[in-house]
């Protein structure tokens, strides 16, 4: 992936921090050219805008050939130089790196830590998650669901456009969307300390009010900016108990208010309000009940009576039947539970 | 408690919501049905019925009539969107147990095409598609008066509850509507229109009586609709039903109105309380319900001021 730029401060002059004999040293023993530029103090590392350290193959390969080219080379250094100058090219010609190294960081799949990142963080309904820094890069798998990334995107976009500025860590930032080889590619911050519900089987009603008052209050915010998100279920709320942040993440599925939705997700079709699976307009009342079946499934058997009360008034088939509105909801809610638990 | 950033967007959330427009269907009635659908229709009905079941063992009858001549302007139009909530706001705020919610409609069986339309008592989505089939008729003779006694009737003698019958509870009716009832129950219509055969015109005041045995019957004035706050409708229903004349000026309220009637007649909420959850609101229905709801809480004699 693309490092980021390089800092703005060129180097004035090209020092070279390593000898001519210590270079050669390592040409000859590195294997491959990852192994060889893969080393810190070579002199070579330039630093992205979040200041970690790079190497980009190129300009390390045109500082090492600049040390021990065999024209700068002295006479007694001629054959040294030749040997390791046709070293270096044939290991930069066959090399297995992709633009840049990031020296020092290691992956833990055993393999070589130059290599293109293959294995995908997370695997999703429709795309596959790779880690990039503090960024998470979203690929679709399938180039026939560009148009569920293009709506995240959209959504997304729209969130930071028309939704409540105080609001906007419901939803993960977007970075940038490009088309990659026919695949739109989403690249989303990264929510760091956040675990999705799914991971977090057991959690106590206390806990799980807060979960409900903040989901309640995302919900709301995207909906006054025009936007459903149509996807409420455990693997799609990111929670952080530190900071009692909730993160509403996917929004593949989401449309505009009154829009029909584009696809479900096959495993949960038991678990949608009937309009999705007729793909009829989704509204808020949508996202309401997907987010209260959601809340049921968390507080299982032994939910206090009169939160399942509260519950059962919002999951009717027709939509007109639910609340319309989350935020109103919300104060609903809070009128049921002891003020201690209202923070 | 934690960063502070989640904590205040949940507070502000609950202080500034507004009331969100919700869409709806108005297919039967736009389609240009001036019939009343076969599911609503009074004549030949032997009795609509509120039962207990083992689902709902506790069964409250709710009826919600509601005027739909054209003297109401959009107000019937606006009702049909609001009142689907009405079941839900019951079930979550616990102000009534296992409540059945009957819609009806009122026109004017002098002139109007669909001058009575009934739904069925249901606790689930049903009652949101008799809702949507409400022919909403927008006529209405020219006279200030509404055949609100043809349904009154109907109500008095063709409604069975068990709430009555086995636990000796009335049910509720709520008629929303802004005109007066003709003064007597005329046989003709009711031969017409539900198919009964009457030996002598009714006085309305007593099938008022005769209602009130089964329900307790309120009136809600929407001060939105063409006789709004008029004088001589307010007086004319407060001599028939006493305190339970409403004024009702945010319509966006209706649902939390008729939520809170029921609360307080159930005693699962006192007034204080059920206006304190509305204060929480922020807006406008707080006042307005509060307004719509001061003869229920203070039932001192009034001292006339003019």
């Amino acid at each position: 992936m693309n490092p980021g730029y390089a800092t703005s401060i060129p180097p004035t002059q090209t020092h070279f921090r390593i000898s001519f004999d210590e270079a050669v040293a390592r040409i000859a023993a590195a294997g491959t050219f990852a192994e060889l530029i893969d080393t810190t103090g070579v002199g070579i590392e330039r630093r992205t805008v979040t200041g970690a350290a790079f190497v980009s193959a190129r300009h390390a390969y045109r500082i090492l050939a600049k040390i021990v080219h065999p024209d700068v080379a002295d006479a007694a250094r001629r054959a040294v130089a030749n040997e390791a100058f046709a070293k270096l090219n044939a290991l930069y010609l066959d090399r297995n790196v992709a633009g840049a190294v990031f020296p020092g960081r290691r992956t833990n799949h055993g393999r070589h830590p130059s290599a293109p990142e293959t294995r995908p963080y997370a695997v999703g309904d429709l795309a596959d998650l790779f880690e990039d820094a503090d960024t998470l890069v979203k690929v679709v798998r399938d180039p026939a669901n560009n148009d569920l990334m293009a709506a995240e995107a959209t959504a997304l976009r729209r969130l930071r456009t028309h939704g409540r500025p105080n609001y906007r860590a419901y939803a993960p930032e977007l970075k940038d969307s490009f088309g990659y080889y026919g695949r739109t590619v989403n690249v989303l911050a990264r929510q760091r300390g956040f675990s999705n519900l799914a991971e977090m089987p057991g959690m106590e009603p206390a806990d799980l009010v807060w979960v409900w008052r903040r989901l309640l209050a995302g919900l709301g915010w995207a909906h006054r900016a025009g936007v459903v998100h149509a996807a409420v279920f455990e693997e799609h709320v990111l929670i952080d108990p530190r900071v009692r942040g909730v993160v509403l993440v996917d929004w593949c599925y989401s449309t505009a208010i009154g829009g029909r939705p584009k696809a479900l997700i096959a495993k949960h079709e038991l678990k949608y309000p009937p309009e999705v699976p007729a793909a009829r307009p989704v509204t808020a009342a949508t996202d309401i009940h997907l987010a209260t079946s959601l809340m049921k499934r968390l507080f299982g058997a032994d939910m206090p009576a009169p939160l399942r009360r509260f519950a059962d008034g919002c999951l009717y088939d027709a939509p007109r039947m639910r609340p319309q509105n989350a935020w109103q909801l919300l104060t609903e809610l809070d009128e049921l539970i002891p003020p201690q638990y209202r923070n | 408690m934690g960063s502070g950033r989640w904590s205040t967007d949940v507070y502000t959330a609950a202080e500034n919501f507004r009331a969100a427009t919700g869409r709806s269907a108005f297919a039967y009635s736009d389609g240009g049905a001036r019939t009343a659908h076969p599911d609503l229709d009074p004549k030949g009905v032997f009795m609509r019925e509120s039962r207990d079941s083992d689902e709902h063992p506790v069964s409250t009858p709710i009826v919600v009539m509601f005027d739909v001549t054209g003297s109401m302007g959009n107000v019937p139009r606006v009702l049909q969107t609001k009142l689907p909530q009405l079941l839900g706001l019951l079930t979550r705020k616990g102000y009534a147990t296992d409540p059945q919610i009957m819609f009806g409609a009122i026109g004017d069986a002098t002139c109007d095409r669909v001058p009575l339309q009934v739904g069925q008592f249901e606790s689930d989505n049903r009652m949101d598609e008799h809702l949507s089939r409400i022919v909403l008729e927008g006529g209405g003779g020219g006279q200030k008066r509404e055949s609100y006694e043809l349904a009154m009737y109907f109500l008095a003698r063709h409604v069975v509850a068990d709430s009555l019958v086995q636990r000796q509870r009335k049910g509720y009716l709520f008629l929303i509507g802004d005109e007066l009832p003709y003064r007597k129950v005329k046989p003709k219509e009711v031969k017409q229109v539900i198919g009964d055969d009457l030996a002598e015109a009714i006085p309305v005041e007593s099938i008022v009586a005769e209602l009130q045995r089964k329900f307790e019957v309120f009136f809600i004035l929407p001060t939105a609709a063409g006789y709004g706050g008029d004088r001589e409708v307010l007086d004319t229903w407060r001599g028939l039903l006493g305190q339970n004349v409403l004024e009702l000026d945010d319509l966006d309220a209706v649902c939390e109105t008729i939520a809170l009637t029921v609360g307080l007649g159930e005693d699962n909420v006192d007034l204080d309380e059920g206006l304190d959850d509305l204060a929480a609101y922020g807006s406008a229905a707080a006042g307005s319900v509060a307004g719509a709801l001061a003869p229920l809480a203070d039932r001192s004699p009034q001292i006339r001021r003019l």
